[in-house]
């Protein structure tokens, strides 16, 4: 009798939405029918211009805005609808919540505590851990993070005293603290000077060193969206007009197209 | 901002989905924000609550002692300041307190938090602001408003006891048998019941409206204002209703007049 073939076994997409509609409440800021899949490994860069519909996509991508019309499935699991008059608290089960990291534009490090305080905080609250061992667990866990996004230095002082930069590296710890499969950031370039430039360089290449994990970035930093993320899903109008690679976008004759390169240098262009 | 039946049951909702779901009375840090709140709401309060009881009691024994002792009726004082402090005003002036320091406090808290993104920030690392923010609030509110307002009446009646002996020369004794006598037990279980509920409903309000801001920093004052109105209108129309409810069904059934 003959073997059948063996077929490799295909993991579930991380994301996959189906005539996704969704919106903030008023007229600005809708999605139509959006159509798209990301799979686990994959750096994506979510760019469009202003009133483009991104912002909003990449809040439904990390759960914290409901889908009114449509399929989303986050790792293989069909998200339920939620009316809008009910997005009130987490709208992931807190299963799928927990294996994503995600850096919103505006950072939302607790004010009334110091940045150490805050991390150790959620990162404890998360996991339920309360114990002195597990609380040891969570010093040494924020510790470890602060180094590694360089911000040991102002781990005691609280967020109003840190500058743009600081923040920012300070939320991308706090989204990276628990380790997360999937991480979403939302214009980490922001607040980022050219002298600190370094600082986030070493931030994201360390998210992105790690192959497996999967990165969406929303930004609207063409150099960064080409340097780290090879697929780009480009937004307009509340549609995806464009999912691809990013050169290929870039030498189309698309008008947006026309835009980035110029927010490139000539010898970006011609690489 | 208006107000939304549909709203505030989905608020309910998610609230009990997130408590049954998180269990934060569990947290050592959700149970060091109950213990923050106690202190602000009840402890910083402490001394408003007591100069009311003080000024209040003084005012009323004052008022009625004279009177019901030329009437040759002092032994009813004891009648009187149960059904006004330990029925009435103890608990509203306690909320009151409560409505315009603390509940004001919560509203304007919640929404400058919305409005400066750590509430979607806290969504957005899998913590519920439901059990981190809520849960706390309304649990260390409603358990310091029912100690305000115990103190109050503690207060109040001792307040009593030194006018009313030095106006109507009435003994320690007999003004102790008096308040006894007029306390039955269905009035310390409404009391309870009384400043337990509507202590965790108006920091209940003070959550729903400080959190259902769009993130402007514009609605702070709105949310802190709705929060206030609507919390006064709800304690004023409940205290109305439980008492209504207190007079017309239940002393009706224990010979209502031995309690007047």
């Amino acid at each position: 009798m003959d073997e059948l073939p063996v077929t490799p076994p295909v993991a579930a997409p991380v994301w996959s939405l189906s005539q996704v509609q969704a919106g903030f409440g008023g007229a600005e800021g809708r999605l139509y029918d959006i159509c798209l899949d990301v799979h686990a490994g994959e750096q994506v860069a979510l760019l469009g211009t202003e009133h483009s519909g991104r912002a909003l996509l990449f809040r439904v991508l990390a759960g914290l805005r409901p889908v009114k019309g449509g399929e989303m499935s986050l790792f293989g699991q069909k998200l339920p609808l939620i009316p809008y008059f009910a997005d009130w608290d987490q709208i992931l089960p807190p299963s799928l919540r927990r294996r994503l990291g995600v850096l919103l534009e505006r950072d939302g490090l607790l004010s009334n505590v110091s940045v150490r305080e805050g991390l150790e905080l959620l990162f404890r609250f998360k996991n339920g851990d309360h114990t002195p061992k597990h609380r040891e667990g969570a010093r040494l866990m924020v510790e470890k993070t602060g180094e590694r996004f360089r911000i040991q230095d102002v781990l005691d002082k609280r967020p109003n005293l840190l500058s743009s930069a600081e923040k920012r590296l300070a939320g991308m710890a706090r989204a990276f603290l628990s380790k997360p499969s999937v991480v979403l950031l939302e214009n980490p370039s922001l607040g980022f000077g050219d002298l600190d430039r370094e600082r986030l360089d070493s931030a994201l290449d360390f998210i992105h060193s790690k192959g497996t994990r999967t990165l969406v970035v929303s930004t609207d930093d063409v150099r960064l969206a080409l340097r780290y993320c090879p697929r780009w899903i480009v937004c307009e109008e509340g549609r995806v007009v464009y999912d691809g690679p990013g050169k290929e976008f870039l030498s189309s004759p698309h008008v947006l197209a026309g835009r980035f390169q110029r927010a490139l240098a000539p010898q970006e262009v011609a690489a | 901002m208006n107000f939304s039946w549909s709203g505030l049951l989905a608020f309910l909702h998610a609230l009990v989905t997130a408590w049954r779901a998180d269990k934060p009375l569990r947290h050592q840090d959700v149970q060091q924000v109950i213990f923050r709140q106690i202190y602000f709401t009840g402890t910083q309060a402490f001394r408003l609550v007591a100069f009311s009881a003080v000024l209040l009691s003084a005012f009323t024994v004052t008022q009625s002692g004279a009177q019901l002792k030329r009437l040759g009726g002092a032994d009813a004082l004891g009648g009187l300041l149960v059904a006004a402090f330990l029925r009435e005003l103890g608990p509203l002036v306690t909320l009151i307190v409560v409505v315009a320091r603390s509940v004001s406090a919560v509203a304007s808290e919640l929404s400058s938090m919305k409005a400066n993104g750590e509430i979607d920030g806290l969504r957005a690392t899998g913590v519920s602001p439901m059990s981190y923010l809520v849960v706390p609030r309304l649990v260390g509110g409603a358990v310091s408003t029912m100690l305000l307002a115990m103190h109050f009446v503690w207060i109040a009646f001792a307040v009593g006891f030194l006018v009313a002996q030095s106006y109507i020369d009435m003994s320690f004794s007999r003004y102790v048998e008096n308040i006894l006598s007029a306390v039955a037990p269905i009035d310390l279980a409404v009391f309870f019941l009384k400043t337990f509920t509507l202590g965790a409903a108006v920091f209940f309000l003070a959550s729903y409206c400080g959190l259902r801001t769009t993130g402007t920093n514009f609605e702070i004052p709105q949310a802190t204002t709705k929060a206030v109105v609507w919390s006064f209108m709800m304690c004023f129309v409940a205290q109305a209703f439980i008492s209504g409810v207190y007079y017309l069904v239940i002393l009706e059934r224990v010979a209502w007049t031995s309690f007047l």
